[in-house]
């Protein structure tokens, strides 16, 4: 049996734990292996580890198509849940909802079979511990892995939760480059002890003592990571289990020879045995590394002037008669020098900033502030920042308050305010919010007049609001008694307004003139209420749940209908013709237009909080309080696709004209879900969302963020982002047109599509019977396609309207390559049979066989000149050059298998990316090695050239993509945005875009160029950095981050704000009082 | 048949025994209960305050105390009402909390009544939300709706 609850209620979890029967641990972790699926959805992959605490399994989330890390916790291991104490449980679950880029993500927990488990993000990569077995860390990396791990902590610390465990076995490097700090809240959990493992190698001197620990606890624990990563060993030794720190011995020799005295004096202080003398919280310790970070750079530009110095001074030195004619130069060089180097600081401190930004809108704003020649790795920043969602507008000016509401011509957003007010917004991001004022308290909610022309308002103190939106007319207000007014719809028609109050009534009010029509009273709170779609009918469901039909004019009861449980939600199909309730039960019960019952979907379960039907597919989504979003199909009943949305209760609303979904939750979390069949959730980064709408044409969407701001996002824009979805399954490979205008892809899902780069919209799809293809590719002409299969069969395709052309003679064996010559007249296929074949592109005349690999083979391309055929075996390690004219293959054996040759444009390279291994270039003709060049020797995949033939793409299985020059000049470049593996990655004509295929079933097309990626960060938003955000993170005086920033808010069309005084009121939702009773 | 078929019979069932559809509006079957609203107001944060009550024609007020939380792992409450007229206590149970506005949803019943109350039973709903000042306890204000039974 398995339970499986959200990861919200780890104490919850703990509570399963100590009532769990007690069982030896090696009775139950064994029963989990490789094949076994949890919770009906967690697919087991293959065992990662096993520690003191259970097992940790790499395993596939069916139900998200992702992989995730599987933590199988030992029952044995945990203490009882009676036995924590209360901030302990608490720390718990803040621990669990910890979401920082630093932190591992807890996706998800529950109890299988008894043993409970977590389930994490996957990383992939290797643990600090593991890193410091082959030796220290240069400094500058040690550094750049102290500051991420004590961003994490300075979030943690910020939500209440300490680590408590910090070691480098806890921190983990990917292979990506980021930090994640591991284990977050275990310690809590399971008890130090039980995760120290016996060495107190890293654990401060209050913990060894079993005193009150506290963030100095992680502040000695990070110090105690950074010294080590510095020197290769531990500050206080460690015999016979007994730290030093608890001798009276001298603190630790400074870890390097040559540390900046910052770094030393931070260290000291780090580890100094009394935690008052320590940094006192996560975020000192991170100002303490900045500060040592500075001093390096300070350092660099130092030593670059000195180098240059020394060689302006031999030139001078050996050419004095000109020295005179050369002093003006040098004095300009040292200028140069100089300026470059706080350039170049300046550079790398805004690249740090936006990579570490947990928020995409900040990284672009930040990055859009380089220059025009940045570090490499800006590329790849961008590229991974403008790879989601950005907002095109922020609007501020909206704090304290949820109630949202959008005008019909989708121009302009209402919020309410905590005064009383309410600030209307233009969506394009320009003017200053306009503030309309009542008599009253906040809005509990608001509803435009379909006209536009009127903004209706539901004070919390129980009077309706009706402001003049054409003019200066004051607001028209009516009483509706004193209870607060917390639901308010408006009548398709403009004319009337319904408006329930939590004493149970339910007020239906003319608009011309503002009056009561009629109340109707109900036992309980009318928690759901709407229009019919014709405007001539008004229900409502309560939480006694009872549902009404009333007349819209009247307020009369034309029928009713008991359910028997609280309702919560109500949704009216488009066409008026079903309507659905639910709430506390769980169920769904379906109505017909006069509440005649039509039949019930779902099954008791958690409670459902919100239901709304698609517009264009009759899909009704169901929102349950366990962060579970049902869909349901439109006519037939049955078991709805259960997908895990948030982690807790939230609200959802289909777009306008159907197709998206937009959920947001009490996690802060917002997503929008699109694609065909099992949609696929985009997340709307930023701070934490209260409210979210769609604007009716269903192009935009608009979130309000706790911290007082709107954004408004573009949607339906992921193919003009560069990202092609539609393939249901792995991509397999991706190839150009000759213009750059169109893309090709073959796909594991059956088909082979062809795509506009431009808007990312597919053009045309081909069929394959066999259900998997496993390479496409044009015709020199582009006006043929032509496809290998794992039915061994390759076909040709018009690529006009997808017709089937020709089916070449199978292979008796799946066909995992194929390729045009250069004429289009002949095809050449490979495949697992070993044996490569030559056809005639019309399918008639004689088959000829290529024989002499091993094994199976996995790609087969024709030279230039079309007198060769390359083949490369994954299976047998080598490549293979084939001379039609029946001369003697040549054989290029590697040590590691070979995916895919990459034979060079003009023929006379080839590359060979060896799985797991190195990369290497040989020259064709007589196969002789050049030297290596430098790229990420491992997990390599496939080659690909730029046109150009002077640099080289190499994909990675796992989700890397690397670029490098043939000259060996500069950095490579690292593209790290893909989530997952890359099957292939090729370059555009131009040489400028990279399109990559992936395993998830999306194509990606990114520049890498700098001055295309410049262009599309300073067109995605109209958003600028504040005051605050140039003065803190860009190291800009007060005055020159004021005039940036009011220049930018001109540019986009607003009057900046003037500079707003010290706020002295308190929060809105100021915490209760320290010792209060509730 | 299977468990899930049966279940949806049953549930089908529930909603077909509500009031026909296509009928005139008629009286609710109230047999005797009235309809009571309650509102009690809280400081914020605080565990003691006011109540007012309407039954019928029968108007009341009082001070309204709170025995344990709403938000608390319980989620349970007794709440004592001591008005001029007599004294209601009741059992308050949440059953929906921060997942839709109001923020605090629940039932009640009464577990004991004195003076004008003896003998009266029922229960209803409440609901919980803040006063609009800005305090951000949630408990400030308190709407119970109900049915109570006539005095035996």
């Amino acid at each position: 049996m398995t339970a499986h609850q959200p990861s919200s209620s780890i104490s919850s979890l703990l509570g399963e734990l100590a009532s769990a029967p007690s069982r030896a641990p090696e009775e139950l972790l064994p029963e989990l292996r490789p094949g076994d699926v949890v919770a009906g959805r967690f697919e087991l992959v293959r065992e990662l580890g096993r520690g003191g605490f259970g097992l940790v399994f790499e395993a596939r989330d069916r139900e998200l198509s992702r992989a995730v890390a599987f933590k199988a916790i030992r029952p044995g291991r945990t203490r009882a849940l009676e036995k924590l104490a209360k901030p302990l449980k608490e720390e718990a679950e803040a621990a669990a909802r910890l979401n920082h880029p630093n932190v591992v993500t807890l996706h998800d927990s529950g109890v299988h079979e008894g043993t409970p488990y977590l389930i994490m993000e996957l990383l992939r990569g290797e643990t600090l511990a593991s890193r410091l077995r082959r030796g220290p860390l240069p400094p500058g990396e040690a550094l750049r892995v102290a500051l991420e791990v004590a961003r994490g902590l300075e979030a943690a610390h910020g939500a209440g939760v300490l680590h408590r465990d910090l070691k480098p076995g806890n921190v983990f490097l990917t292979g990506q480059g980021a930090v994640k700090l591991v284990d977050f809240g275990l310690a809590s959990i399971m008890g130090r002890a039980a995760l120290a493992a016996g060495t107190p190698a890293y654990m401060a001197p209050e913990q060894l003592r079993a005193e009150p620990e506290d963030a100095r606890t992680d502040v000695y624990g990070a110090a105690a990571v950074l010294y080590e990563s510095l020197a290769g060993a531990l500050p206080y030794p460690v015999s016979g289990g007994r730290s030093a720190v608890l001798g009276p011995g001298p603190p630790p020799p400074p870890p390097l020879g040559d540390a900046p005295p910052e770094l030393v004096a931070l260290l000291a202080s780090g580890l100094a045995r009394d935690p008052a003398s320590r940094p006192q919280d996560a975020g000192a310790w991170l100002a303490g590394l900045l500060s040592v970070e500075r001093a390096y750079a300070v350092r660099a530009a130092v030593e670059a002037r000195a180098g240059r110095r020394r060689r302006v001074r031999r030139a001078v030195w050996t050419a004095g008669a000109i020295a005179v004619v050369l002093a003006a130069g040098i004095a300009g060089m040292a200028l140069r020098a100089r300026a470059d180097a706080e350039l170049a600081l300046r550079e790398s401190q805004l690249l740090a900033s936006a990579e570490a930004a947990s928020d995409p809108l900040l990284a672009v704003l930040l990055l859009s502030e380089l220059s025009d020649h940045p570090p490499p790795r800006a590329v790849d920043v961008a590229q991974r920042a403008l790879g989601g969602p950005i907002p095109a507008a922020v609007l501020d000016g909206a704090r304290n308050g949820v109630a949202l509401a959008v005008s019909a011509d989708g121009s302009s957003t209402a919020a309410a305010l905590s005064d009383g007010a309410v600030a209307i917004f233009r969506n394009d991001g320009t003017g200053a919010p306009r503030q309309l004022r009542h008599d009253g308290q906040r809005a509990d909610d608001l509803a435009f007049t379909p006209d536009g022309a009127r903004l209706v308002a539901a004070g919390h103190e129980g009077s309706l609001h009706v402001h003049q939106l054409d003019g200066g007319a004051p607001p028209v207000s009516l009483s509706l008694g004193g209870s607060p007014l917390v639901r308010l719809v408006v009548s398709p028609d403009g004319r009337r307004a319904a408006v329930a109050t939590l004493d149970g009534r339910l007020v239906l009010v003319g608009l011309d003139p503002l009056r009561v029509v009629a109340t109707v009273l109900h036992d309980a709170p009318v928690f759901a209420l709407a229009f019919t779609p014709r405007g001539d009918r008004l229900v409502t469901a309560d939480a006694d749940g009872e549902v009404q039909l009333l007349d819209a004019s009247s307020g009369v009861t034309r029928a009713r209908r008991a359910t028997g449980q609280a309702i919560y939600a109500l949704a009216i199909s488009p066409d008026g013709a079903r309507l659905a309730v639910a709430g506390e039960g769980g169920t769904i019960g379906l109505l017909g237009p006069t509440l005649d019952p039509l039949g019930v979907r779902g099954r008791a379960g958690p409670a459902i909080t919100a239901l709304a039907f698609d517009p264009a597919s009759g899909r009704l989504a169901a929102a349950a309080v366990d962060g579970t979003l049902q869909l349901h199909a439109a006519e037939r009943g049955g078991e709805p696709r259960r997908l895990r949305a948030h982690r807790e209760a939230f609200r959802l609303a289909w777009a306008p004209v159907g197709g998206r979904l937009l959920t947001f939750g009490t996690d802060g979390r917002a997503l929008l879900w699109s694609g065909p069949g099992e949609p696929v959730p985009t997340p709307l980064e930023g701070p934490s969302v209260v409210a979210a709408a769609f604007t009716p044409d269903g192009r935009r969407v608009l979130t309000r963020a706790r911290e007082g701001t709107l954004r408004v996002w573009p949607i339906g824009d992921a193919g003009a982002r560069g990202l092609l979805t539609g393939h249901l399954g792995y991509v397999d490979t991706v190839t150009w047109s000759r213009d750059g205008l169109r893309l090709l892809t073959a796909s594991h899902d059956g088909t082979a599509r062809t795509w506009d780069r431009a808007s990312g919209k597919e053009l045309l799809a081909v069929r394959d019977p066999s259900g998997v293809i496993h390479s496409a590719a044009w015709d020199p002409d582009e006006r043929r396609i032509l496809t290998s299969s794992e039915d061994g069969v390759a076909r040709i395709w018009s690529a006009t309207d997808g017709s089937l052309l020709v089916a070449l003679p199978p292979a008796g064996a799946p066909v995992l390559f194929a390729a045009w010559s250069p004429d289009g007249a002949r095809v050449a296929t490979a495949g697992l049979d070993g044996v490569i074949r030559l056809h005639a592109a019309d399918g008639h005349g004689e088959v000829v066989r290529l024989e002499g690999h091993e094994a199976g083979i996995t790609h087969v391309v024709f030279s230039p000149d079309g007198r060769e055929v390359v083949s490369a075996s994954q299976l047998d390690a080598t490549v293979r050059f084939w001379p039609l004219d029946g001369g003697t293959p040549r054989v290029l054996r590697a040590d590691r298998a070979v995916f895919r040759a990459g034979l060079s444009p003009r023929g006379d390279l080839v590359a060979v990316a060896e799985v797991d291994g190195p990369l290497r270039l040989f020259r064709a003709a007589d196969l002789s090695e050049l030297p290596p060049l430098r790229a990420w020797p491992e997990r390599l995949w496939t080659p690909a050239w730029s046109p150009d033939q002077r640099r080289l793409a190499l994909a990675s299985f796992d989700g890397s993509v690397s670029v490098v020059s043939l000259d060996d000049s500069g950095e490579p470049l690292l593209l790290r945005g893909h989530p997952v593996a890359v099957s292939e990655a090729t370059f555009s004509p131009d040489g400028r875009e990279l399109a990559t295929a992936l395993a998830d079933g999306t194509v990606r097309v990114a520049s890498i160029e700098w001055p295309l990626l410049r262009a599309r960060l300073a067109a995605s938003t109209s958003a600028c950095l504040t005051t605050a955000q140039r003065l803190h993170l860009l190291g800009e005086s007060e005055e020159e981050a004021r005039t940036r920033h009011a220049a930018c808010e001109r540019r986009h069309g607003r009057e900046p704000a003037a500079p707003a005084p010290p706020s002295t009121v308190p929060p809105a939702t100021a915490p209760p009082a320290q010792g209060s009773r509730r | 048949m299977t468990a899930a078929a049966h279940l949806t019979i049953l549930l089908l069932q529930a909603f077909r025994a509500g009031t026909p559809s296509r009928v005139p509006p008629a009286p609710r079957p109230v047999a005797a209960t009235e309809r009571v609203v309650l509102d009690v107001r809280f400081p914020p944060w605080q565990f003691t305050g006011t109540f007012t009550l309407r039954l019928g024609a029968l108007r009341d007020r009082g001070v309204a105390r709170d025995r344990g939380s709403l938000i608390g792992p319980k989620r349970r409450v007794e709440r004592v009402l001591e008005g001029k007229l007599g004294t209601l206590t009741l059992r308050l149970d949440t059953r929906l909390r921060g997942a839709v506005y109001p923020p605090i949803f629940g039932r009640w019943q009464v577990v004991g009544a004195t003076g004008a109350y003896a003998g009266r039973g029922g229960g209803g709903t409440f609901t919980a939300v803040d006063a609009g000042g800005g305090s951000g306890s949630p408990f400030e204000r308190q709407t119970m709706l109900g049915r109570l039974s006539p005095r035996r």
